[in-house]
């Protein structure tokens, strides 16, 4: 990602103080379920428990934690400068998502095929012929690659058409 | 000498030739496909080399180990997206060397340095081999817990300037890597009820989510941006002239040598040992301040660590029987059905193939060179498809890649949950790389530790009564505490 010359954005640095506290938050309760119920066997075994290293990496995460607090509440701030989000990125995460989800009911050659179709519409291309053919030729390739030569099946359609 | 040249005459038969490159061919494939990785393409490789006599069987199942190790930086280096555990950090500087025009200059730089890697563990191999074997043996689970802190510090070369962030960045690593069943007493962690959870989070979703979705997701911000003319990105290979090695070959020779060490563990893999090289790099280099924006120092000693790992590890897995990881298992494997008991018995009784062995892996890496600088070509013309098409297929790659490691529909949820969060911390500034290295590090870090609490009855102080974890632990105290001692006498000087 490239960086600008311009001073970090203000949601910016009110996102980095977020995700600091969020981080923080669920290392408290990961450690809180470190203290939970645990089998006679592990607590009397001389290699600890099951939650024993986690404790230990959740412990120098919450001293990590401390000092990063520090440094994204300081006037200085930790965040770099980087470009402002814009909607497109926003449309990419969700078409990514939907494609993930389409894996699962369409199976993979279809959803990807729409995937490969959407994706440069989303980001401003408009050359349909280019799009489509490439689309086509790159998803069927790369399934017949993975389900015909490395004979890793990948998800198939309902609609009981072989692919 | 008489052995050597019968060994020399076994290899030079048109059918162990064609094994060596058509291996080599696959495996270089194999490997720049993300998700796919050594293990499987050595698992495709197996059913050939039951009708293949010895040598070509063996020079197959070499050729697409070598191949795969190094086709993963191809990816690292082209898409940001390594193709293979081990090469992630190669990404760290291969992808931005790329961003700025110079791909051809990067595949330079890593086909080389993964070919000298790969011939250095050869030599390592013909060498040190049975003291190798004999040293790997005093490696108890005290000391893989202390190469395993070492190996972490490798967090602090790659987050210098977001330190504190590096640091729970790793933090995050660890954790993920112990989500599912507890490796000692079978107890459930973190799994929350859920059944896909308690097989864990695998690495190979995660890598492709945090590198490949992840600089997708990005990427789109910088769509109208500037960036360098497609048309002027440079294709092809290109070897950086020798003024420019002369200078990094303590780093190739630093790297190798950690590779060769590392390899020759059962346990550790060359993940392990290219961010250890690549730590060691950024520590010792003249030219720190280059480092993550492309600088060769990073590539060349990752690079040859992680090839140098090919040779070495076939140390422990031919002396003593025992592989070093599923890549060695599987080859193990292999040399079974063949009618070779791997075992010190061996060297003694079988020297010649031992040999052949050695001339393999020779051949091996220089076809490796040849893979790399012919179809350099072919990968960095990827770079000029316009981005709204390659984002598309780059996603659509890298979705196959995060299905493919177990067939499971929730590992590409895993990917792209990867991918989101990411793209989140990267926005933030959070170095990634300590992610990986986390998860990487984490199983060997805490099955050693608690197995040695086993052994020790609970005393962790008889952990520094091993004379090789003591030396490691206080090279890792050495390693974390200099950068703060330097700048306290400085300000004090």
């Amino acid at each position: 990602m490239e960086k600008t010359s311009r001073p970090p954005f203000r949601s910016t640095i009110i996102a980095d103080r977020v995700v600091a506290l969020c981080i923080l938050a669920v290392t408290a309760v990961f450690l809180m379920l470190t203290f939970g119920e645990v089998s006679a066997f592990a607590r009397n075994s001389a290699g600890r428990g099951p939650y024993f290293f986690p404790r230990l990496v959740l412990i120098f995460l919450l001293i990590a934690e401390s000092f990063l607090l520090a440094n994204v509440f300081s006037p200085r701030g930790t965040v770099q400068n980087s470009p402002r989000p814009t909607w497109r990125v926003a449309w990419l995460v969700l078409a990514t998502a939907a494609y993930c989800a389409l894996i699962q009911l369409a199976g993979f050659l279809i959803a990807s095929i729409l995937f490969g179709i959407a994706v440069p519409l989303l980001l401003g291309r408009r050359t349909w012929v280019t799009i489509v053919a490439v689309a086509l030729v790159y998803s069927i390739a790369v399934w017949l690659l993975f389900e015909r030569v490395f004979l890793i099946i990948l998800p198939a359609s309902p609609f009981d058409i072989g692919f | 000498m008489e052995l050597l040249i019968t060994a020399a005459a076994q290899i030079a038969t048109p059918l162990t030739i064609v094994c060596i490159i058509c291996g080599t061919i696959v495996g270089v494939v194999v490997g720049v496909l993300p998700g796919l990785g050594s293990v499987i393409g050595l698992t495709m490789a197996l059913p050939f080399t039951f009708s293949l006599p010895q040598i070509p069987s063996i020079a197959l199942m070499l050729g697409v180990y070598c191949g795969s190790v190094y086709g993963g930086s191809i990816t690292a280096i082209i898409l940001n997206t390594p193709g293979t555990p081990q090469a992630a950090a190669t990404a760290l500087e291969g992808f931005p060397m790329a961003r700025r025009g110079d791909a051809d200059l990067a595949l330079g730089w890593v086909t080389v340095a993964s070919t000298l890697g790969g011939l250095f563990s050869v030599a390592i191999f013909i060498i040190a081999g049975p003291s190798l074997a004999a040293l790997s043996l005093q490696f108890t689970p005290v000391e893989y817990f202390a190469l395993g802190l070492f190996a972490m510090t490798c967090i602090a070369g790659v987050s210098s300037g977001q330190m504190a962030k590096g640091l729970v960045s790793g933090g995050i690593g660890l954790m993920l890597a112990a989500i599912g069943v507890d490796p000692v007493t079978g107890d459930m962690r973190y799994t929350f009820g859920s059944f896909q959870l308690s097989a864990g989070i695998a690495l190979i979703p995660v890598i492709v989510g945090i590198f490949a979705y992840s600089e997708m997701f990005l990427r789109v911000l910088n769509l109208d941006g500037d960036k360098p003319d497609p048309a002027e990105m440079r294709v092809g290979f290109r070897v950086p002239p020798w003024r420019e090695w002369r200078i990094r070959l303590g780093m190739l020779l630093r790297g190798s040598m950690i590779g060769s060490f590392v390899g020759a563990l059962p346990g550790t893999g060359a993940a392990t040992a290219a961010f250890i090289a690549y730590s060691e790099a950024r520590r010792t280099s003249k030219r720190q301040e280059n480092f993550g924006k492309g600088e060769p120092d990073g590539l060349v000693a990752c690079e040859s660590a992680n090839n140098a790992v090919t040779g070495s590890a076939l140390v422990p897995t031919l002396a003593l029987g025992i592989p070093g990881d599923p890549v060695t298992a599987v080859m193990l494997g292999a040399l079974v059905v063949q009618g070779i008991a791997p075992g010190p018995q061996l060297f003694a009784n079988h020297l010649d193939l031992i040999y052949a062995i050695f001339l393999c892996l020779i051949l091996v890496n220089l076809v490796m060179f040849a893979t790399g600088a012919l179809g350099a070509s072919l990968f960095t013309r990827i770079l000029r498809i316009p981005e709204p098409i390659l984002i598309g297929l780059i996603l659509i790659i890298s979705t196959v890649g995060a299905y493919g490691v177990n067939g499971s529909t929730f590992d590409i949820w895993v990917a792209f949950a990867a991918g989101v969060g990411g793209a989140l911390l990267r926005y933030l500034s959070y170095p990634l790389a300590p992610i990986v290295i986390g998860m990487v590090l984490g199983p060997t870090i805490e099955m050693s530790l608690r197995q040695g609490l086993i052994l020790t009855d609970g005393n962790v102080l008889a952990f520094l009564e091993r004379p090789i974890a003591l030396a490691l632990f206080a090279v890792t105290a050495a390693i974390l505490l200099w950068p703060l001692l330097r700048s306290r006498f400085r300000r004090s000087g």
